[in-house]
């Protein structure tokens, strides 16, 4: 089977559920204390998918988990160099942390002009279904053609299908659509 | 000859004279008392510490010649040789002394206090010290600058000396220091050792021996700079790395982290991570890097040997590591032909 690594950052402000997400279903190797010293840690996650011609492809995740906050802000755009895919993370409770997306998605394209994008809209299991802001949240998700959806790291809702959902865009044929999916 | 007047029978206030001056003394006879106004200011001068005019000594010139008693040549001090004073009361010849020598007295009077000042100063090494300070500063960068080579020659033994004096200090105190560090590292080594021989069974003269000499190369990581994926990896046995992928994404962002707080940008990196027993050596090529982890001493010449290498493989394949796109596969026999003997060589030495 033909094996494929790219590398996916997880962004987002702080306290949205970054890490929960991974540590859900992610390969961890190493401790959550580089995340503090170096503002980064990285996980993997395989996933099997079907390739360009339907043939089984192997997929490796590696994932940059990015500290969230203000605190690594200069070391940010070397980490998201190289990077084929991202998910954007923002928590429900806290609307402002979907606007605080506009940034991150402005740095990664500046850094890796032709990664792809999904959005994990996380802490669902906090939020009313009919209480899920959509509006605002179709609004953002159109506006950058990004793929999302409702996730919660606690019940482990949607988790495995937001990796899928990226894989598929990484795997997809590069054609530049203009709003971050290649 | 004429008498001369007994003490009492002189003036109270003579004619304008000094005290004592030989001009009204008599042989044999005792210095007459001072007047009062030249006893007022002499005893102002020495109440300020100056020394009053010494008796036999003249009078300053600053006394019109006039105003100094004028015995006769012969000495005589007969009632008719003072005749001229005879006639004044003392309150007019107070104000005639006054108006005659009163700006030289106060001019005598200023510098005893003057002299008076110096000669403590003299007495007073640190009022001397505090004296001269403001000039010595501008005194001695003048002659610095005017005899450069005289002050240089005059200085050198001295300066020569002093830093000899401190090279050898610096010297002694680097020399404990590293004592110090050896004396640690090798108390713990032996334990370690020994600890290690109980373990494994290997005697602990064969550990040793084994320590003495340069160190093996272990696993060799190639990982593309940019994406931090891994584009080769080999263990020398099967207890290699589980996860080479995470360890070269990890060994990526550390030196991501280390470039971008040392301010170097994107161009150079850690070369070298050591820890207790084993260190990384990583050289750099354009679009890859090279990461050798390596047991004990690094081999000599094995960082040259890495960076050549790497070099080599980015030139080869420069192309498809610019656009590199995920899969190793298509790499993996350049890079195990270029960086595979690092492992089978012993010790990884060329």
């Amino acid at each position: 089977m033909r094996s494929v690594s790219k590398k996916v950052c997880l962004l987002g402000d702080f306290a949205v559920g970054k890490t929960s997400l991974l540590r859900r279903f992610v390969y961890n190797r190493f401790d959550d204390r580089y995340m503090s010293t170096i503002g980064v840690k990285v996980s993997r996650k395989t996933l099997v998918l079907p390739g360009m011609e339907g043939e089984p492809v192997e997929l490796v995740l590696l994932l940059w988990d990015l500290a969230g906050g203000d605190r690594f802000t200069n070391l940010l755009e070397s980490y998201l160099r190289g990077s084929a895919g991202a998910i954007l993370v923002c928590d429900l409770t806290r609307p402002h942390t979907l606007d605080a997306l506009e940034n991150y998605i402005h740095d990664l394209r500046g850094a890796s002009p032709e990664a792809v994008y999904v959005l994990a809209a996380n802490k669902q299991d906090l939020v009313p279904q009919d209480a899920v802001p959509q509006t605002h949240l179709q609004a953002f998700t159109q506006r950058h053609a990004i793929p999302y959806t409702l996730t919660s790291a606690k019940t482990g809702m949607n988790v495995d299908t937001l990796f899928r959902l990226l894989g598929e865009q990484l795997l997809r044929p590069q054609v530049m659509d203009g709003g971050g999916a290649r | 000859m004429t008498t001369p007047p007994s003490a009492g029978e002189l003036p109270e206030t003579g004619p304008l004279t000094s005290a004592g001056s030989p001009e009204r003394e008599a042989p044999g006879q005792e210095p007459s008392r001072p007047g009062p106004e030249l006893s007022h200011a002499t005893s102002q001068a020495s109440d300020d510490g100056a020394r009053a005019p010494e008796a036999g000594q003249p009078l300053p010139e600053a006394l019109p010649p006039g105003a100094r008693g004028s015995p006769s040549p012969e000495g005589d001090t007969s009632p008719g040789a003072s005749a001229p004073t005879e006639g004044l009361q003392d309150p007019d010849l107070e104000t005639l002394r006054a108006i005659l020598t009163g700006p030289e007295q106060e001019a005598l009077r200023r510098l005893a206090q003057r002299l008076a000042r110096l000669e403590a100063q003299l007495d007073d090494q640190a009022a001397l010290a505090r004296a001269i300070a403001p000039a010595l500063g501008p005194a001695l960068r003048q002659e610095i600058r005017r005899s450069q080579d005289e002050i240089v020659e005059a200085l050198y033994p001295i300066v020569g000396r002093l830093v000899m004096r401190a090279v050898a200090q610096a010297m002694r105190d680097l020399m404990r220091a590293v004592d110090r560090r050896l004396e640690t590292a090798l108390n713990w080594r032996t334990l370690r050792r020994k600890v290690k021989a109980w373990w494994s069974g290997i005697p602990e003269s064969e550990l040793a021996l084994r320590e003495t000499l340069p160190g093996s190369v272990e696993q060799v990581f190639l990982i593309h700079r940019e994406t931090g994926l891994v584009l080769w990896h080999r263990a020398r046995g099967p207890s290699g790395e589980k996860d080479p992928d995470l360890v070269g994404a990890m060994l990526t962002a550390i030196q991501d982290f280390a470039a971008e707080v040392l301010g170097r940008g994107d161009k150079e990196g850690v070369h070298e991570l050591a820890t207790e027993g084993q260190s990384i050596l990583v050289e750099f090529g354009p679009y890859s890097y090279v990461a050798a982890v390596v047991q004990g001493m690094p081999p000599p010449g094995l960082h040259r040997r890495l960076a050549l290498r790497v070099l080599d493989f980015d030139s080869a394949f420069q192309d498809r590591l610019r656009r590199y796109e995920g899969d190793p596969a298509e790499l993996a026999p350049a890079a195990q032909e270029l960086f595979g003997e690092l492992l089978d060589d012993d010790n990884g030495s060329p």
